[in-house]
C-alpha cells in the first residue's frame, strides 16, 4: 500500500515537473507586439456601400500575441469614416462611422534578417452608424464576415523591436437588411472590402 | 513573460463580449421604391421625391430627366408614402395592390409590410 502511494506520488511529481518545464519553454517563445495604424477600405462588386460611397478611411490600433512557433492571434480595432457619393440609395441619411474590429490567426514567414511575411485569417465585426437627417438619433447596421489577407514586415531598427507594416485584406461585410426581393436584401447585405494598412509596429 | 497573457485574457474576455452582443438586430428593412413619372413642366425635376414613414423622411432623391427614380431608405413598420413636394399626382400603375393616393393628391400610400414596389408610369396633373 505503502509503495503504490509512493510511486503514485512520484509519477505526480513527475508530471507536473515535466509539464511545467514544457509550459516554461513555450512561454518563453511568446512574442507581443503593439500596432497602431490607419486604413483605407474599398468597397467592391454590386451593393449599396459601393454605390453610396467611393472609400471608407479610419485609425485604430491593434496587438499580435506570437503563440507558438510561426503562429499567433492578433486585434485590431478601427474607427472609419466615410463621405457620401450618392444617398439615393442608402437613405435620408448622414455620412457614417463604423466601428470595425478585425480578429485573426496569422502565420509569419521570415524572409530575410529584417523582413517578413504574415498570412492571416479571420473574423471580423462591423457597426456602421449614420445619423438621421432630421436629428431623430442614428440608424445602426452592420454584422460580421470573414477576413483574409497578408502583410509585409520591415524592421526599421538595429534592435528589432520596430517594424512598418504594409497589409492587405479583403474583409466580408455581411448584415440583416431585409427586403420582399432578396435581390434587393442581398444588395444592403452583402458587400466585399478590399482593405489596406498601413502600420507603425512595436514589439516587446 | 506576464504581460503577454494579460493581452490574451483581455482578448478572450472581449471576444466574449462581442459573441455576446452580435444578434441584438431586430429585423430592418431598407425600403426600396423605383419608376417613372411622367411630368410636362421641366420644373418637376428641382424638387426632391421622398419616402415618408410616420411624417419622417427616410429616403431622398432628384429624378433624372427622363421621369425615372430610385431611392431606398431604412424602415421598420408601418405604412408609409412616396411623396412629392409641389406637383399633384392624377393616376399611377403598380403590380402592388393596395396603393392609394393621397387626399392631398401629393403622395402615394404605400401598405405596410412592401419593401419593394415599382410604378410602371405615375402621371401627374
Amino acid at each position: 500500500m505503502m509503495k503504490k502511494l509512493i510511486l503514485f506520488l512520484i509519477l505526480l511529481i513527475s508530471i507536473s515537473a515535466s509539464s511545467q518545464r514544457r509550459k516554461q519553454s513555450w512561454t518563453d517563445n511568446v512574442r507581443s507586439s503593439i500596432d497602431p495604424h490607419v486604413k483605407v477600405m474599398l468597397p467592391l462588386g454590386d451593393n449599396f456601400l459601393k454605390d453610396s460611397f467611393d472609400y471608407f478611411y479610419g485609425f485604430g490600433i491593434g496587438g499580435n500575441l506570437n503563440l507558438y512557433k510561426n503562429f499567433g492571434l492578433g486585434i485590431e480595432y478601427t474607427y472609419f469614416l466615410a463621405n457620401i457619393k450618392n444617398g439615393d440609395k442608402f437613405g435620408y441619411l448622414g455620412a457614417p462611422s463604423m466601428n470595425n474590429f478585425d480578429w485573426y490567426v496569422f502565420h509569419k514567414d521570415k524572409i530575410t534578417e529584417d523582413f517578413f511575411l504574415e498570412e492571416i485569417l479571420g473574423y471580423s465585426t462591423y457597426r456602421m452608424k449614420s445619423p438621421y437627417l432630421d436629428n431623430s438619433g442614428k440608424f445602426s447596421e452592420g454584422n460580421g464576415g470573414l477576413n483574409v489577407g497578408a502583410k509585409a514586415i520591415y524592421t526599421i531598427d538595429n534592435e528589432g523591436s520596430q517594424q512598418m507594416v504594409f497589409g492587405t485584406k479583403l474583409n466580408f461585410y455581411n448584415a440583416k437588411i431585409g427586403n420582399q426581393n432578396p435581390d434587393i436584401a442581398d444588395y444592403y447585405s452583402k458587400a466585399t472590402f478590399l482593405n489596406f494598412s498601413l502600420t507603425y509596429r512595436y514589439n516587446f | 513573460m506576464r504581460f503577454p497573457f494579460k493581452i490574451l485574457f483581455i482578448f478572450c474576455l472581449i471576444s466574449i463580449l462581442f459573441i455576446q452582443c452580435k444578434d441584438d438586430d431586430t429585423q430592418i428593412f431598407r425600403a426600396y421604391a423605383e419608376g417613372k413619372i411622367t411630368y410636362s413642366d421641366e420644373k418637376f425635376l428641382e424638387d426632391p421625391i421622398h419616402l415618408v414613414n410616420d411624417k419622417k423622411i427616410i429616403a431622398e432623391t432628384l429624378p433624372k430627366e427622363s421621369g425615372s427614380f430610385v431611392l431606398a431608405g431604412p424602415y421598420d413598420k408601418g405604412t408609409y408614402k412616396l411623396q412629392l413636394k409641389n406637383f399633384k399626382i392624377k393616376s399611377f400603375s403598380t403590380a402592388t395592390t393596395g396603393c392609394n393616393i393621397s387626399k392631398d393628391s401629393l403622395s402615394i400610400e404605400i401598405p405596410d409590410g412592401v419593401t419593394y414596389i415599382i410604378f410602371n408610369d405615375i402621371t401627374l396633373k
